[in-house]
């Protein structure tokens, strides 16, 4: 069960494996700790409007769904940027663009599509909840290898020192890509090797 | 002329900021589906920046609810495609069907969000949003091009056993923008 968990976490991760809400994933990954807080903010939004469509699913019709989807998830992102408004602005700035961009993030509206609208409340909160952690994994990593690679610290510790140079290259723009590209080869692999 | 060349080749909103990218993901696989994602991204991105524009700065500003920003700016967005589906309906039906499967996924893109947020403090007027935002639209649609056309010869090609094309389109996308992080230096030039 533990070794399951382990493996699947990169072989049946959404974000590897069909490229879900790969926006904030490249784009807040040049630093951990970013990249953390991130997917931190994500599964909030991901977890409560999924509770939420869950409850009102009964009256979704098919021309409105998309409204109610897209509602719900602004109105959860507004809270969450609240929050870090008065948590910390640097924080805040360091985010930029892609805290918002939450209302849209894939991988949310394919949850809600998928499991909140149709299965019962049991289902739906476990669901959410394994999302969540796997996007919060990969978002992770992703942050780890890029500022590992790019600039010698880990969650802002310092382990390679300054003398060395380092692979500038991964925090760029291209950088992300070529990272994120790697993961969804190893995620790739991983599902060919059972068969 | 100075927007449209760093909106489209020094600042391309998908290789720096990677607004977009789902679209461009999904519908670069057939010529077909790309000609419709990139009608109806500039379709609803011009008329939602007129409404953005006109929410944000009569209602928005002054009464003093910037909080709501988000809520109002994605529903613009959303009204906006049903109109731009039904105008299209309406006027020109044989554009319609070609683009009426990808209305609904250009209006929740990060792509129209994006724009509408990131240009609202760079822009003058209203005239000058609309201009910034299409020039990123246009970057946009550069993009979904090439990857088409490189996408359409992997179909041919041999490819090895374990990659996947989820990866190959992702080093694609990357080796994009090596290229064009050449062209940060004419920014000086312009």
């Amino acid at each position: 069960m533990r070794k399951s968990f382990f493996t699947d976490i990169i072989k049946e991760n959404p974000v590897f494996l069909y490229l879900l809400g790969i926006v904030p994933v490249l784009g807040t990954t040049i630093f951990a700790s970013n990249a953390l807080i991130m997917g931190g903010l994500t599964f909030f939004v991901l977890f409560f409007s999924n509770i939420l469509v869950n409850f009102v699913k009964e009256h979704l019709k098919p021309q409105t769904e998309l409204f109610v989807y897209i509602m719900t998830t602004a109105l959860f992102t507004t809270i969450a940027e609240v929050f870090i408004r008065l948590w910390s602005m640097e924080i805040h700035l360091s985010l930029g663009i892609y805290m918002p961009l939450i209302i849209v993030n894939c991988l949310i509206l394919s949850e809600l599509y998928a499991t909140a609208s149709k299965e019962g409340m049991k289902k739906t909160l476990i669901s959410s909840l394994k999302i969540g952690v796997y996007f919060i994994f990969a978002i992770t990593i992703v942050g780890v290898f890029r500022e590992f690679f790019g600039n010698g610290s880990v969650f802002n510790y310092i382990i390679i020192p300054d003398s060395v140079p380092k692979m500038l290259i991964s925090q760029t723009p291209a950088g992300g890509f070529f990272v994120l590209a790697f993961f969804c080869l190893m995620a790739n692999s991983m599902r060919r090797e059972k068969k | 002329m100075k927007i449209l060349l760093s909106a489209v080749f020094i600042n391309n909103i998908v290789l720096i900021s990677f607004l977009g990218l789902e679209g461009i993901l999904a519908n670069t696989n057939k010529s077909r589906n790309a000609f419709g994602a990139i009608v109806s991204a500039m379709l609803i991105i011009l008329l939602s920046s007129i409404v953005n524009y006109l929410t944000y700065e009569k209602l928005l500003l002054p009464y003093n609810l910037e909080i709501l920003t988000l809520i109002l700016f994605s529903f613009n967005i959303l009204v906006v495609s049903l109109v731009v589906s039904w105008l299209l309906k309406n006027t020109v039906s044989f554009l319609y069907k070609e683009v009426k499967e990808f209305i609904p996924a250009a209006s929740v893109s990060s792509l129209m969000l994006g724009t509408a947020l990131l240009n609202l403090k760079k822009s003058v007027d209203i005239y000058n949003y609309m201009y910034i935002n299409f020039c990123n639209a246009l970057g946009f649609a550069l993009i979904i091009v090439l990857l088409t056309s490189i996408r359409s010869r992997l179909t041919t090609g041999k490819l090895p056993k374990n990659i996947g094309e989820a990866t190959l389109v992702l080093l694609i996308l990357g080796l994009i923008s090596m290229a064009f992080m050449g062209f940060m230096g004419a920014a000086a030039y312009l």
